[in-house]
């Protein structure tokens, strides 16, 4: 499976069989890793059909995503994509290790966490992709926003889901599995320089997780 | 309260009874809007404080570091991002339901409204451009607009149905 090729522009789309949850994905997108976290820490039978982004099916914009993004989910006549959709979608449809709270309170929290958190992400690529003079402002606005991260994770416990990792851990999970590989391309420690004791601990903690080790990268 | 004062940079933090339910929100402001619209369907006792948002007071900022509205706070609860603020009054306050029971029918809302927001930026960049690029910007926002102009007659009166 993590060596499955691409579909491509010209490609046919392949049949989907009666009944069988399809994700559409991508080996190395962030976004579907958080739908196949779901996927995999509830135990959903799927079929993964990868798709290359690069030079995307026709049959991928005109029929599954018009945004032409992943993931998406499709189940018989059942089209879903957005990567927060999906993994709300199959938490509601899937019972058994529910992953949002029941609380209305701390399921607003979570997600407001994880709106935060895409601050972290944004300078997370300005460090990846960004022009080189807006390197320090990126790097020092990231480090910021990891102290905050810590001391809220402190407040919740051993996971941003308190006791066990919920949504909002597999929603946040696939862009701390790549720091360090960030870490070693732009030449400096974010998440292991001793101030962020917490999330360091936090990130060996899931890196355990049958779900996160059953769907990490083979990088 | 559409006429109420909007609270600046230099105010004092309005105080809050115990138990009341406050929306910081802004008179013109379509994303606060939301959160009123769900407020007044469902009938929800609350109070409206309307935030000068070209000049925030601390206080605000401290409690939505995003410095943007709507926010809702009650006693010790504080709920920003006005698609968290209109869920979180839906699932808090029973009566008049608006969101859909079938999971399915409730991801094709969203995936709507995910669309819908697009749409609002090709509408501000419409809106900003110059008056060369202005008919291919139009033409962006009108493409868009099919797709909800084919949702309405597939779905009935409303987006969500029969109401």
């Amino acid at each position: 499976m993590p060596s499955q090729k691409a579909f491509s522009s010209g490609s046919t789309l392949p049949p989907l069989e009666a009944g069988t949850l399809r994700i559409y994905s991508m080996r190395l997108c962030p976004f579907a890793e958080r739908t196949r976290l779901v996927l995999a820490h509830k135990n959903i039978p799927n079929e993964e059909v990868n798709i290359n982004l690069t030079k995307k099916p026709e049959w991928f914009m005109e029929e599954i995503n018009p945004l032409g993004k992943v993931p998406a989910l499709q189940k018989d006549d059942k089209i879903i994509y957005e990567s927060g959709v999906c993994s709300d979608y199959l938490d509601q449809v899937y019972p058994g290790n529910k992953l949002t709270p029941d609380d209305p309170y701390q399921q607003a929290k979570d997600r407001i966490l994880v709106e935060h958190f895409g601050q972290v992400t944004t300078q997370y690529y300005k460090l990846l992709l960004g022009k080189p003079d807006g390197y320090s402002a990126a790097a020092e606005t990231l480090n910021k926003l990891l102290l905050e991260f810590d001391k809220e994770l402190q407040k919740r416990g051993h996971f941003f889901g308190g006791e066990k990792p919920q949504m909002v851990d597999y929603m946040i999970w696939p862009w701390f599995e790549r720091f360090p590989a960030m870490e070693q391309l732009v030449n400096q420690t974010f998440l292991t320089d001793g101030s962020k004791t917490n999330l360091a601990a936090y990130v060996n903690r899931m890196s355990d997780i049958p779900a996160v080790q059953s769907v990490v990268c083979p990088w | 309260m559409a006429t109420a004062k909007a609270f600046s940079a230099e105010t004092n933090f309005p105080a809050l009874e115990a138990g009341k339910l406050r929306v910081y929100s802004m008179r013109f402001c379509p994303y606060a809007q939301r959160s009123l619209l769900v407020l007044a369907h469902k009938n929800i006792p609350h109070e409206v404080v309307n935030v000068n948002l070209k000049n925030k007071p601390d206080w605000f900022l401290q409690r939505n570091p995003f410095g943007k509205v709507p926010v809702l706070e009650q006693d010790d609860k504080i709920v920003y991002e006005s698609l968290i603020c209109s869920d979180y009054l839906d699932q808090t306050y029973p009566g008049n339901k608006l969101t859909p029971d079938d999971p399915y029918r409730l991801a094709q809302d969203k995936i709507l409204v995910e669309h819908f927001d697009k749409l609002t930026v090709d509408f501000y960049k419409a809106r900003q451009s110059q008056p060369s690029e202005i008919p291919a910007a139009i033409e962006k926002v009108r493409q868009q607009l099919a797709r909800f102009d084919a949702e309405i007659k597939r779905r009935g009166d409303y987006l969500g149905g029969d109401k």
